[in-house]
């Protein structure tokens, strides 16, 4: 075995500096090369996440995890190809009396107002209840499930509800035949994922399971599949970072689906009205975008020894990640605030604390990774277009890689940062940023401001400490 | 960054300072500094794995030619292996496995030889012919054609097989190649036969291969084989000819072997005919 | 009187800079007191301490201010802090567009590929996980930082040694590798000679020694004071002397430590006398063993094992170690001939720890046994820290001293304090110092120190100064000015460690 400490005798000396500056300026005085860190304590400060990153990094197996989990990641072809109704996507909700909601699980008690608005409106339109109080009475009388969306392979925006008579887009996977789900977007206003619950929330989204559901499953059937990731790419292109503006995403699909809907058999006043519906809504592709988003992430679960981050979502209390390489199993912490501005008249004593699914773009690496591109928004989610383009460039300080079918014109055309590693937060303390709606914390008023927000580090400390109990050196 | 899947069994695995030799579409060689392994390259998983040299699926980074450049610094840390300016590529060999050695031959069947070396030559004669659109019928026919001149009597003068030395096109020359097959059916002879290993000690003798006449990266094959490595096609293709009792292995191995480059495969591969030719004649 | 607290989240900056801040803080009119922290649980509850305040809530990465004093001076104090804080040393611009700090070993070795050293230099209870950190992705290790429990310097150094890497601390403050001195090193030149040291001060003098001499340093490396720790094992000084025994550019190795456990010592001497270049050994204080050993060379100071090293190289006989020339005795007769009878005592006055070490055991050769805050064998601890008694030798870079001030060779303000009350008391005979030299020590040692001398010697009787300086003339200060302006402010020099302690032995004994 060749001796390594001669090698770095024989090697021009290049020292990393970190702690005391005037180390690294000593060195430089004296004719050597130093590059001086701007060292933070790792992991925001934990000691002991400190530790057990140290022990993970560069650690082969984790390399060679995190390659493939990536590879799989970046080859998933997420394609629109159905709409289902809930219960027959997913049988376990014709089962029992059901009921999925946004992010990590959350018992009835400690959920937020938002969301238990919006499962006694669920309740109401399942008419499993007559009346509200009635409704809740049966949530009293444990008559009532809740689980995560994320638990049967669904995503859907803030509360993020979703019961067995809801419609639901498929998207599968080409790659792999795997499908994933997420519900209609209801448009802006008195809405469900909101927590609104009053006769025309139950109203529309009883239009929206049938006549919406009908025409767009028939649609479906007159286009085919439709690919999504060319429609992201070609949103980002044109000012949308498929999270928290879908403009031209929505434009984009439309033009599209326009011509199988007309060439369906349907009554023309259902085309009308279906049309009418979705050009009024802007986020109409939001909920296909954060579909896409699952189905590549969901391609790269399960890969032992993957630090890559396949889920983050928050449920109005607590945000949740989950790792590829440990599983089912959910790292929670409490949600940070958001940094944000209010319309007019609401303030941040008014605001619900960070809500939904749709972290699940930032974790496939768009939306608030995606910023750059969306000047229009940039100010709604704090700054300048230069902030926006600093945001998406330090975001690849914590991604495996990049994604070359998501490029940002403002980058030069440089991929979007992707996959991101959990080791590489604790490591540069640069925490995932999110953009964000921000929801009013009474039930029903609806979103009352945007802006951006983090992934709260010790679900990254947590995640990375569990995998490390499966690992050796 | 990418995984290294295998690497050859005379790959560094401590730190070095290195440089970029030369850099292809898919592959990039490497000069380390260090004393036991000088160089190593980074290969595609579609070309020839070779004792020095680390594989990897470079094909999805597109021509690396465009991102490295000759004269770029190479430094392996950790057991990745990054460069410098530029900063796109990063190969990481930490998980890569050494790919298999073709084992020294204890015993030798003559007529199993015999029979083997009856298939393989026809095999090399008829890819030769159909490659270059002319009748190629014999060994000689070929090194005519290939402007190389060989001894009569190899065991009397192996050393003259270095005047081929830089003689033909690419980056290992055909008389290089030629002169590595009979290197490595020399090789795989030595425990058997007196006149193998003797051809191979003459051959080896220090100050014979004029590094000059050839290129650096032939040069770089060559030294290896001298100290008796070689490619694994060419490993296994002598185990195969000398040892295999099944003719579609022997087959597959020839295929393995006539893929390395444009003509090197087939070079090597009448040098190793050529040369056990000769010494079962001593 | 108010007090005022502000709280930085995740801002970190090393406690000398934030030392800084707060004794610019100090300095301010109106206030009364000012403390610039991380926000730990112990800095939380030792500014409670101070009366900043009990509520101050703060995670470990935030950064901490807290001043007290007149209303109005507070917040004046306050926005110099944030001033002061957001001062930032220009980027090492390389050209690459870095608008974000660098912040991890990873990002920067993906910046700088060939780098292959990490110094670290961070608070102790975050440097293993740094120097495990460096270790994984490939680098040596120098870790300046102290307070590394045992435990995990032993799995630090084990993981260096399965990865066949170099880790040069915990508790290291200098070394030269390459020809490069890495924190607080001086400028010697290349040459044959290899050190490994235990002890900072030791090094510094050992590898000035070698430079004086007229031959040169081919690398030095510390191992860190905990190294031949009992269950450590000197692991480090082990792989040190195994890396220049294969290194070819050197020809002799010095070894240098306080005496280590026995077994310790027999392992290491064993390893020693093994490799096939010549070893000087100095364990301070502990002189040659009853049996020889082949190619071991043992030496009775820091300064002697340079000698002998040099010797060795220089195929000359071995020197015997510095005795008292006739000409030091007459040094020492015509410097006791100004001393009154009440002047009676030696009063060291350390900012090396090595050195105040050595100076007690050639003080005790010559049965002149000192008190000190770091006593060596057979002499006492000295019962107040801040009045000397009798013999007196003090080390005042020792922890005891230094909680929350700097280390004296950084800034001399206390060494020189020290010094004055030394001078001033009616019983000190001599009072003997040493001044380190080199990057990393302070920039103009002299400045307050020429005063300090000045003030003692128009007292009526003033004592001896008798005083070394470690350093040489490549450095950043140079060292023959340094001792041109002492020489001239009346101190005695000595060429080395050895040779200040043993004049001022000599001179109180002889009283």
């Amino acid at each position: 075995m060749v001796n390594t400490v001669n090698a770095l005798f024989t090697q021009q000396l290049t020292v990393l500096n970190a702690g005391l500056q005037s180390f690294a300026d000593n060195i430089t005085r004296a004719g050597g090369d130093a590059v001086a860190l701007s060292w933070q304590p790792p992991a925001g400060g934990d000691r002991e996440g400190g530790r057990v990153l140290a022990s993970l990094l560069n650690h082969p197996q984790i390399e060679a995890a995190n390659e493939q989990a990536m590879a799989q990641y970046l080859a998933a072809q997420p394609m629109l190809v159905d709409v289902m109704r809930a219960g027959e996507a997913i049988p376990a909700l014709d089962k029992h009396k059901r009921i999925l909601h946004a992010g990590p699980p959350i018992a009835w008690n400690d959920m937020c107002g938002p969301v238990q608005g919006a499962i006694l409106g669920a309740i109401l339109y399942e008419q499993w209840a007559d009346t509200l109080e009635q409704a809740q009475a049966l949530i009293e009388q444990g008559e009532v499930s809740f689980e995560p969306c994320h638990h049967y392979d669904a995503v859907a925006p803030m509360a993020g509800i979703i019961s067995r008579s809801m419609p639901l887009w498929v998207v599968e996977n080409t790659e792999n035949s795997q499908r994933v789900f997420s519900n209609f977007n209801e448009g802006l206003g008195k809405v469900l994922r909101f927590g609104a619950n009053g006769d025309g929330v139950i109203e529309h989204l009883q239009w929206m399971g049938t006549e919406l559901a009908e025409a767009m499953k028939a649609m479906l059937a007159e286009s085919g599949p439709i690919e999504l990731k060319p429609i992201m790419a070609q949103a980002l292109h044109m000012g949308d970072e498929v999270h928290n503006r879908n403009i031209a995403a929505t434009g984009l699909l439309m033009k599209q689906l326009l011509p199988a809907l007309l060439s369906t058999a349907l009554p023309v006043e259902q085309i009308q009205r279906a049309i009418r519906f979705i050009t009024a809504n802007d986020h109409f592709f939001l909920n296909l975008s954060m579909a896409a988003c699952k189905s590549m992430l969901k391609a790269a679960e399960g890969v032992p020894g993957s630090t890559m981050v396949t889920v983050m979502a928050r449920n109005g209390v607590n945000f949740g990640i989950r790792l590829s390489g440990t599983g089912d199993t959910w790292f929670q912490a409490p949600a940070n605030p958001v940094d944000g501005l209010f319309f007019p008249g609401y303030g941040v004593d008014d605001a619900a604390a960070d809500l939904g699914d749709s972290a699940i773009t930032e974790t496939a690496g768009v939306g608030g990774f995606a910023m750059a591109s969306s000047p229009a928004i940039v100010k709604f989610v704090g700054g300048t277009p230069a902030d926006a383009t600093q945001n998406s460039r330090s975001m690849q300080r914590v991604t495996i890689g990049s994604n070359p079918a998501f490029t940002l014109p403002a980058l030069n055309f440089a991929p979007t940062a992707a996959g991101i590693d959990a080791r590489k937060v604790l490591d540069s303390s640069v925490l995932p940023i999110i953009n964000t709606g921000i929801a009013h914390k009474q039930a029903g008023v609806g979103q009352i401001g945007a802006g951006i927000t983090t992934a709260p580090m010790s679900c990254f400390v947590d995640a990375l400490s569990a995998l490390a109990r499966q690992i050796s050196r | 960054m990418i995984i290294a899947q295998s690497c050859g069994y005379l790959c560094p695995r401590q730190s070095f300072d290195g440089q970029v030799h030369s850099v292809f579409q898919r592959s990039v060689n490497i000069v380390t500094g260090l004393r036991a392994t000088p160089w190593v390259s980074i290969l595609d998983t579609s070309l020839s794995a070779t004792p020095t040299a680390f594989q990897c699926a470079l094909a999805t980074l597109g021509n690396l030619a465009t991102a490295l450049r000759t004269g770029d610094g190479a430094f392996m840390r950790g057991g990745v292996i990054r460069f410098k300016p530029s900063r796109g590529l990063q190969v990481n060999t930490a998980t890569a496995q050494p790919w298999q050695r073709a084992p020294l031959i204890a015993a030798l069947d003559d007529s199993r030889l015999q029979h083997n070396l009856a298939a393989l030559e026809p095999a090399l004669l008829g890819h030769v012919s159909s490659v270059s659109g002319r009748p190629v019928a014999s060994l000689d026919d070929y090194l005519n054609a290939a402007g190389l001149s060989v001894p009569a009597q190899l065991g009397a003068r192996p050393e003259a097989l270095f005047g081929n030395l830089g003689k033909g096109q690419g980056l290992t020359p055909a008389g290089d190649d030629f002169l590595l097959g009979v290197l490595a059916a020399a090789h795989g002879l030595r425990p058997l036969w007196p006149q193998a290993d003797q051809v191979f000690q003459r051959l080896a003798t220090p100050g014979l291969l004029n590094t000059c006449r050839t290129t650096d990266v032939s040069a770089h094959y060559l030294q290896l084989a001298l100290a008796g490595h070689f490619s694994q096609p060419v490993q296994w293709l002598v185990y195969h000819l000398l040892h295999g009792t099944d003719d579609l292995t022997l087959q597959h191995s020839l295929h393995a072997t006539l893929a390395i480059g444009a003509s090197s495969g087939a070079d090597t591969c009448a040098g190793i005919i050529y040369a056990i030719h000769q010494l079962s004649a001593l | 009187m108010a007090t005022q607290h502000k709280v930085f989240k995740n801002l970190y900056q090393d406690s000398v800079s934030l030392m800084q801040v707060s004794s610019r803080l100090d300095k301010m009119d109106g206030i009364d007191g000012a403390s610039v922290v991380m926000g730990t649980e112990a800095n939380l509850a030792r500014i409670a301490d101070a009366g900043f305040g009990e509520s101050i809530s703060a995670k470990p990465s935030d950064l901490v201010i807290a001043v007290q004093g007149e209303a109005a001076a507070c917040d004046a104090a306050m926005v110099a802090a944030e001033q002061a804080l957001a001062e930032k040393p220009d980027d090492s611009g390389d050209g690459v567009p870095s608008a974000e700090p660098v912040r991890s070993f990873a990002l920067a070795l993906e910046q700088h590929p060939q780098a292959n050293l990490a110094l670290i230099s961070v608070p102790g209870e975050y440097a293993a996980a740094e120097a495990i950190k460096a270790l994984n992705l490939g680098l040596n290790v120098m870790m300046f930082s102290d307070n590394v429990s045992i435990a995990d310097e032993r799995i630090i150094k084990h993981l260096a040694q399965e990865k066949n890497l170099m880790v040069m601390g915990p508790d290291c403050g200098t070394a030269i590798i390459n020809g490069i001195p890495l924190g607080f090193a001086n400028v010697v030149r290349r040459g044959a000679i290899g050190v490994v040291a235990a002890s900072g001060t030791g090094l510094q003098e050992a590898t000035c020694r070698i430079h004086q001499l007229g031959e040169g340093v081919s690398q030095a490396l510390g191992t860190g004071g905990h190294d031949l720790h009992q269950d450590v094992g000197g692991l480090s000084m082990l792989h040190g002397l195994q890396a220049l025994a294969d290194d070819p550019q050197t020809d002799v190795v010095v070894l240098i430590s306080k005496p280590p456990a026995q077994a310790i010592a027999d392992k290491i001497l064993a390893q020693a006398a093994s490799i096939a270049k010549p070893v000087v050994v100095n364990f301070l204080g502990q002189g040659s063993p009853a049996t020889a050993m082949d190619g071991v060379y043992f030496a009775d100071s820091l300064a002697h094992s340079a000698e002998v090293a040099v010797a060795l190289y220089r195929h000359q006989a071995e020197p015997a170690a510095q005795p008292c020339s006739q000409a030091d005795s007459d040094t020492v007769s015509r410097l006791a001939a100004g001393l009154s009878d009440a002047q009676r005592y030696i009063r060291g006055v350390f900012a090396g720890g090595t050195f105040c070490y050595e100076a007690q055991i050639i003080a005790a050769g010559y049965d002149v046994r000192a008190s000190s805050n770091t006593p060596s064998k057979g002499n006492r601890e000295l019962t107040d820290l801040w009045h000397s008694q009798g013999h007196t030798i003090v080390d005042l870079g020792d922890d005891a001293f230094t909680q929350g001030c700097p280390h004296p060779m950084i800034d001399p303000t206390l060494r020189n304090q020290r010094l004055l009350q030394e001078a001033q008391d009616p019983e000190t005979a001599a009072v003997l110092f040493d001044l380190v030299l080199g990057y990393g020590a302070a920039e103009e040692p002299l400045t307050d120190l020429l005063t300090v001398i000045e003030q003692a010697r128009q007292q009526s009787a003033p004592p001896v100064f008798i005083a070394h300086v470690c350093g040489t003339d490549a450095d950043p200060q140079s060292r023959q000015q340094i001792q041109k302006a002492l020489r001239d402010a009346g101190v005695q020099l000595a060429d080395s460690n050895a040779h200040a302690a043993h004049l001022a032995a000599s001179l109180v004994a002889g009283l």
